[in-house]
């Protein structure tokens, strides 16, 4: 043994150290050779990790020579294993998200514009595949066109004599909303403080769906005009502090997050809570089943999908956006044919079949194929849905697929850096409508240079 | 007569093979450990400093000079952050430190099974997961009456505070769930030490009819220096980076109230993209660190006998 022994050793060692660093990828060059797509996702919906492992089976028997690597993420920590592995150069090839401007700064979206045919193109609804674009480039296919209002209960809205049907058909102004939130407001059954709104401290959600319903698409519009410098921002803010001064909303808002607000809509403390999806129809429809089988405790609660209440002077928009599969290359490029595989497995998992999200989800379908394969089988109330299609006609799409990524960055940073904590400040009565919308006009001003 | 033998000198190479028949395998198993820091440790750390020259781009940075640090020291929020860094180090560790302190005086004097028994009650929080306990402070400091804390001051006729939500009371918060969190380990690493004390000492005081104040003053405070070092400054290091309860509990809110250092870097790197500010933004984390640690070492090691 003596020298060569361990000269082999080392070369051992040198060998798996170097092997931890191989990419493990694969370059198809040909139609037919080998190559693995990594797809990395979310639970969708409560089935969809069952599903998809049993449409990838699929797929791989129809396509022998391509293999792909599902990974289920969760929710929670998702998000920044997408973000460390994107900026190391290393994306998977598809990942389950809505496109984003910060995604295609990076130079590592796949332009899917060479893979769309027309066939493809023509099977979307109108103003569906703008969705998943950036300045008009496809980036990736949505799989729904998601959609945010506001939830009530339908127990405690009739209690107070709200007539939530005329309001899901016709809309709601501010001022109608104040009158109904004084009835709204209250005590529960055990003597607890029931109010007409809660919403979270931690997430502005709140604030954009306000400022949309108060003529403002966003902190920057279409065309990256600076929005929240005059007027317009001041009356919602003040808007909002008005609900909170008048105990419409709790004082301890600053403080909530959105499973609290959660927790107090199932307990009835909340009559109405500031961000919902058609989706809760089902959920809570599945809860109440639960409290019935004996298996959850607490009241039975109807789900009353809402609109966003708009200024009495600004027309009502509805928060709207779309998720599906974003398709990546990576820093050491696989090649023309690996991308073609991956457009292939993305079309697949999006296709009539993967229809399933949107009616899952009661959500408005993407594609015709879809609303075909699931005609007569939506889940979801028809009031639920209904209200949904009504609210559909105001949609305002996210002004960050028309901005260029420089300035949806700035955009992103100027909320979280300015928006958040004004509006904590704001929940906590630390500062008032004025001193934070001068604070929105001066530190606008330094990041947009308007 | 004498005859001198001068050794023949041996070739070099067969010196170098020997030297490797000898050595070679402890190089070798030296070699894996010594790889990993290289790769995993060096090459980052220095890849980071490069970056904080940078702007960062996976398909090719930019070079920008002293940019990001002059963008860093010119931002409020840097300064808020390196504030609230300060703070909750200057509050938490201190206080840490005595309450570790008179815990493990206190299981000292107990018998053994009582030693153990809380030795193994305090060093629980330590094997939990970060995530797992700011659950339940969060629990804990739940802003409305049916707060745990809450029904607590409702109890004394306080009103309820909204412990996360509120810039004065946010960083407190955070304090607070240092105080009473995880003093496992320091207790152990002081009980280790007062048992090392050889009770000759105390015996020899006895004699002379030492009180208790000055057994502790001369004997005990004295040699327990050492581990109190070390519990100073790895408690400052920690703190320095605390960024768990931040990200889980506040997300540096209210108004950047509870916003740490080691939470704007986050911010700054995986919310904006900036992988070069925040690499800038950590060197000088690690500056301030390697500072405190100095000057703590040169203010208290002279005292100090290992």
């Amino acid at each position: 043994m003596k020298k060569t022994g361990w000269l082999l050793s080392l070369a051992m060692l040198v060998g798996v150290t170097t092997a931890c660093g191989g990419g493990g990828g694969s370059n198809a060059a040909g139609p037919e050779d080998k190559d693995t797509v990594t797809v990395w996702t979310y639970p969708v919906y409560g089935e969809y990790e069952s599903e998809l492992k049993e449409r990838v089976a699929k797929f791989q028997d129809e396509h022998p020579n391509i293999t792909v690597q599902t990974e289920m993420l969760s929710w929670s920590e998702g998000p920044q294993k997408f973000d460390v592995a994107l900026n190391a150069g290393n994306p998977p090839d598809l990942y389950f998200h809505s496109v984003d401007g910060t995604y295609v700064d990076t130079g590592l979206a796949l332009d899917l514009t060479p893979y769309m045919t027309d066939d493809i193109k023509n099977d979307y609804l109108p103003g569906t595949l703008e969705l998943a674009q950036i300045q008009g480039v496809q980036y990736g296919l949505p799989l729904y066109q998601f959609q945010w209002g506001w939830g009530g209960n339908k127990r405690i809205l009739e209690e107070a004599g709200i007539d939530w049907e005329n309001i899901q058909s016709e809309g709601w102004t501010w001022t109608e909303f104040k009158e109904a939130a004084s009835k709204l407001t209250g005590k529960t059954a055990d003597g607890s403080p029931q109010y007409a709104l809660v919403t979270d401290g931690s997430s502005l959600d709140f604030i954009e769906m306000l400022s949309r319903n108060n003529g403002m698409p966003d902190v920057l519009d279409d065309a990256g005009k600076f929005q929240w410098n005059d007027e317009r921002i001041l009356d919602t803010l003040s808007f909002i502090r008005e609900l909170m001064d008048s105990g419409y909303v709790p004082k301890e808002t600053a403080a909530l997050d959105p499973t609290k607000r959660t927790d107090m809509f199932y307990a009835g403390q909340a009559a109405i809570i500031s961000k919902a999806i058609p989706y809760y129809d089902v959920m809570l429809a599945a809860r109440n089943k639960d409290i019935d089988a004996g298996t959850v405790k607490g009241e039975k609660i109807d789900f009353v999908y809402l609109p966003v209440p708009h200024n009495d002077n600004a027309p009502a928009k509805t928060t709207t956006g779309g998720e599906g599969y974003v398709a990546f290359k990576q820093k050491n490029d696989k090649g023309e044919q690996h991308a073609e595989n991956t457009f292939m497995v993305m079309e697949y998992l999006s296709d009539a079949e993967a229809g399933n999200a949107s009616n899952e989800l009661a959500l408005p379908f993407v594609r015709k194929s879809q609303q075909e394969a699931f005609a007569g089988k939506e889940l979801g109330t028809e009031t639920t849905l209904s209200a949904a299609e009504n609210m559909a006609e105001n949609a305002e799409l996210p002004v960050t697929l028309k901005l260029d990524a420089a300035l949806a960055a700035k955009q992103k940073q100027f909320k979280e850096q300015v928006v958040k904590p004004n509006m904590q400040a704001l929940y906590s009565g630390e500062k008032t409508p004025d001193q934070i919308a001068e604070e929105f006009k001066s530190k606008g001003s330094q990041s947009f240079g308007q | 007569m004498q005859t001198s033998v001068s050794p023949t000198p041996r070739p070099r190479r067969d010196g170098r093979g020997r030297f490797f028949r000898e050595y070679g395998w402890a190089y070798l198993f030296i070699l894996a450990p010594v790889l990993l820091f290289l790769v995993f440790t060096l090459y980052p750390v220095a890849s980071a400093f490069v970056m904080s020259f940078q702007q960062y781009k996976v398909m090719g940075s930019t070079w920008i000079g002293l940019d990001n640090y002059s963008r860093m020291m010119t931002d409020d929020v840097f300064w808020k952050s390196i504030r609230n860094t300060v703070i909750f180090t200057l509050a938490t560790v201190p206080v840490n430190i005595v309450i570790t302190f008179v815990l493990a005086y206190l299981i000292f004097q107990m018998k053994n099974k009582a030693q153990t028994f809380f030795k193994a009650t305090l060093y629980l929080p330590a094997v939990a997961s970060g995530v797992t306990i700011s659950v339940v402070w969060l629990a804990i400091f739940d802003p409305t009456d049916s707060g745990l804390l809450n029904r607590f001051l409702g109890l004394l006729g306080i009103d309820p505070v909204i412990w996360l939500g509120q810039s004065g009371t946010a960083l407190f918060s955070l304090i607070l769930m240092n105080w009473l969190g995880s003093h496992g380990a320091g207790i152990i690493l002081y009980l280790a030490s007062m048992g090392g004390i050889p009770k000759s000492l105390y015996e020899a005081a006895d004699i002379d009819h030492a009180s208790g104040w000055t057994k502790f003053a001369r004997i005990t405070w004295p040699l327990l220096k050492p581990t109190t070092l070390y519990l100073l400054v790895t408690g400052i290091i920690t703190s320095f980076q605390v960024f768990i309860s931040v990200y889980l509990m506040t997300q540096g809110g209210p108004n950047f109230a509870t916003t740490t250092i080691a939470y704007l870097i986050y911010q700054t790197a995986f919310q904006f993209y900036e992988f070069g500010l925040a690499s800038a933004q950590s060197f000088v984390l690690a500056l301030l660190i390697v500072i405190v640690s100095v000057l703590q070492f040169k203010a208290f090691s002279s005292d100090v006998e290992y």
